[in-house]
């Protein structure tokens, strides 16, 4: 058996059951599913819809660079990542912009105190392995590097989020 | 297009949009932009805003 897959498959459970406690703990019900009302539906299939064909136009951008023998400044496995999170980045921009991204049953301070924690806790962890081995190897980016991207996308979309908060409370209900 | 039959109704009562959200179980923006012509909604919810503030479908939503 290969030791290495046996830890990947119990990184994603442990990973996944984080996400499960997460979600329990950011919704006022306790339950894991977010619930949205019907504009909120649809803002967010609009936004899977942008972050979709985000992801797939990057996706091909890699591949094509690949194809082309193109050297990338990232390793594979970062290169992948970064597509992946930067389609989520546009999804979470989309969301917060057309207030879709706080559920119905979202305890809002809980969410962005766990938001700041995620992106602190990346941040801290690409400037962990930046000490020790550095984000550079053979001249491309290593996986370390995503920590840091991760920590700058929630930034975005905290401060996205403190912008939208800031001009509803500006703007005069009636 | 602005419903301003909505929010006169709304303020008739003395709601606020997130009052009558929560009444409808939608977020305040919803009911915002539904005020405010951004937003169509479906017939559930045009009903569940009737019912909340005791109006017909076309008092509130008949041009």
């Amino acid at each position: 058996m290969d030791f290495r897959f046996l830890g990947l498959g119990m990184g994603v459970i442990v990973g996944l059951l984080i996400c499960v406690v997460i979600f329990k703990a950011v919704n006022k019900d306790g339950k894991v599913k977010t619930k949205y009302d019907e504009m909120q539906e649809l803002q967010r299939g609009r936004a899977y819809k942008y972050s979709f064909w985000t992801l797939a136009g990057a996706e091909t951008v890699v591949c094509l660079l690949q194809l082309a023998q193109v050297k990338l400044l990232m390793d594979p496995f970062t290169a992948n990542l970064s597509c992946i999170l930067l389609a989520a980045l546009v999804h979470a921009s989309y969301s917060v912009n057309h207030d879709a991204y706080i559920g119905l049953n979202t305890n809002y301070k809980r969410f962005v105190g766990i938001c700041i924690g995620i992106g602190v806790f990346n941040f801290l962890i690409s400037m962990l392995s930046f000490q020790h081995e550095g984000w550079i190897r053979d001249g491309v980016l290593q996986p370390p590097f995503a920590n840091l991207l991760c920590a700058i996308i929630f930034i975005i979309i905290g401060v996205e989020m403190y912008i939208k908060n800031r001009t509803e409370k500006n703007e005069e209900e009636d | 297009m602005k419903n301003l039959k909505l929010k006169s109704a709304r303020a008739a009562l003395d709601l606020s949009q997130d009052d009558l959200a929560k009444k409808c179980e939608v977020s305040r923006q919803t009911i915002s932009a539904i005020e405010k012509g951004d937003y169509n909604p479906t017939i559930n919810l045009c009903i569940s805003i009737c019912k909340a503030l005791g109006k017909t479908l076309d008092e509130l939503f008949w041009e």
